[in-house]
């Protein structure tokens, strides 16, 4: 019987470690079962690389990270289910709150209000960050992420300005200086009609099988994003623009009186 | 004879269940060993497939684990939670379920009689 000495397991270790097994637990597990393998079959005075070497061969078909692989394959695919799971319940808690609200609003209740400030918040803050995590995961080229990431976003700061303009949040209750609420609203207009639906469009009609449904969607959302600009109420830029324009000419007349005062 | 690994794919969670829960606590090679003298050989666990089981019903919580030392080595111990039990338990209904619909299905019994 073969007596497995320190320098044997470091050199099982570090062989392990190449074949591309990572995770510890397996390495320990593996080490141990090598272990007990050569010192049931190998003779005392036997050749313990040669041995190990055709031992380990025995545990895979085509390479040794294929135990490894089975294991990461196993863990990442129920964090996905967990995932997807949670996913779908702030989904379904965040459209409870859109129906509870308007419910309420319909037969005037008081709650309305903070039903739809649950629904916004968890539509905003569990719900979309879910769905883009879940889209990650199932990640298949640059442009996916470019669409996933742009597309979240502008939803993102979507729904959070129309959340403080339903609830009638004035910006400046948020501290977050004037107009803030609209340059983030078209914040997420920009992103939305400048990255999100050129990269969905020209992603989509690559592919001979998506063309006709991404050139609709593209339309729809074109169509959606053109009435949402159309609906916003500008007046608070042209308001800031034109208040500049008049402190500017009223500077420039200033100073052209102070240089004639002074030639006279 | 041994069976083939497509065929035992579905029912390892199952056989190492229920090993632990006729054995107090066992490690990797243990189970192999076990599982070829009972079954003659006729079942062969590759360690392939061994550990990626062990490490989902260690992730499921089915199993815990204790570790002893050996020298420099570390041995992994499994053994059944109540989780684990109550898993094993419906395991063994649906296998034998299972079992008896196959024989059902492809007629087994008249066959052998």
């Amino acid at each position: 019987m073969y007596s497995i000495s320190d320098e044997n397991i470091d050199y099982i270790l570090h062989d392990l470690k190449i074949r591309g097994i990572e995770t510890e637990s397996l390495r320990l597990n593996l080490l141990d079962h090598i272990c007990i393998l050569i010192e049931e079959n190998l003779e005392e005075n036997g050749d313990f690389e040669k041995f190990y070497a055709f031992t380990i061969r025995a545990f895979y078909d085509h390479e040794l990270r294929e135990i490894e692989e089975e294991i990461l394959l196993s863990s990442s695919y129920k964090n996905k289910r967990i995932m997807k799971k949670a996913m779908i319940l702030s989904g379904a808690f965040s459209a409870a709150g859109f129906i509870g609200g308007s419910l309420s609003k319909i037969m005037l209740f008081r709650i309305t209000d903070f039903l739809l400030f649950l629904g916004f918040v968890s539509f905003v803050l569990l719900f979309l960050p879910l769905v883009f995590i879940v889209l990650l995961k199932e990640l298949k080229s640059k442009s996916d992420l470019i669409i996933y990431s742009s597309g979240t976003l502008s939803l993102m700061l979507y729904f959070f300005c129309m959340l403080m303009k339903c609830l009638g949040l004035p910006s400046s209750n948020l501290q977050l200086g004037p107009n803030t609420w609209l340059i983030l609203w078209l914040a997420g207009l920009g992103i939305g009609s400048f990255v999100f639906v050129p990269s969905y469009f020209l992603a989509g009609m690559s592919k001979p099988e998506t063309k006709t449904s991404t050139i609709i969607t593209s339309i729809l959302l074109v169509a959606f994003i053109g009435v949402q600009f159309r609906l916003t109420n500008l007046g608070p830029i042209r308001q800031a623009k034109q208040n500049t324009a008049t402190r500017t000419h009223t500077f420039a007349e200033k100073t052209y009186h102070q240089a004639s005062f002074h030639a006279e | 004879m041994t069976y083939s690994p497509e065929l035992l794919k579905g029912t390892l969670k199952t056989i190492i269940l229920k090993l632990l829960a006729d054995n107090k606590k066992m490690y990797g090679y243990e189970i192999t060993q076990k599982v070829k003298e009972l079954t003659r050989d006729k079942i062969q666990i590759t360690e392939g497939a061994l550990y990626p089981t062990l490490h989902a019903l260690e992730t499921d919580r089915l199993v815990t684990t204790q570790t002893e030392y050996i020298g420099k080595r570390v041995r992994k111990y499994y053994s059944l939670s109540v989780a684990g039990k109550a898993k094993t338990k419906e395991k063994l209904n649906e296998i034998t379920e299972f079992i008896n619909t196959m024989i059902f299905l492809l007629d087994i019994k008249s066959k052998m009689a």
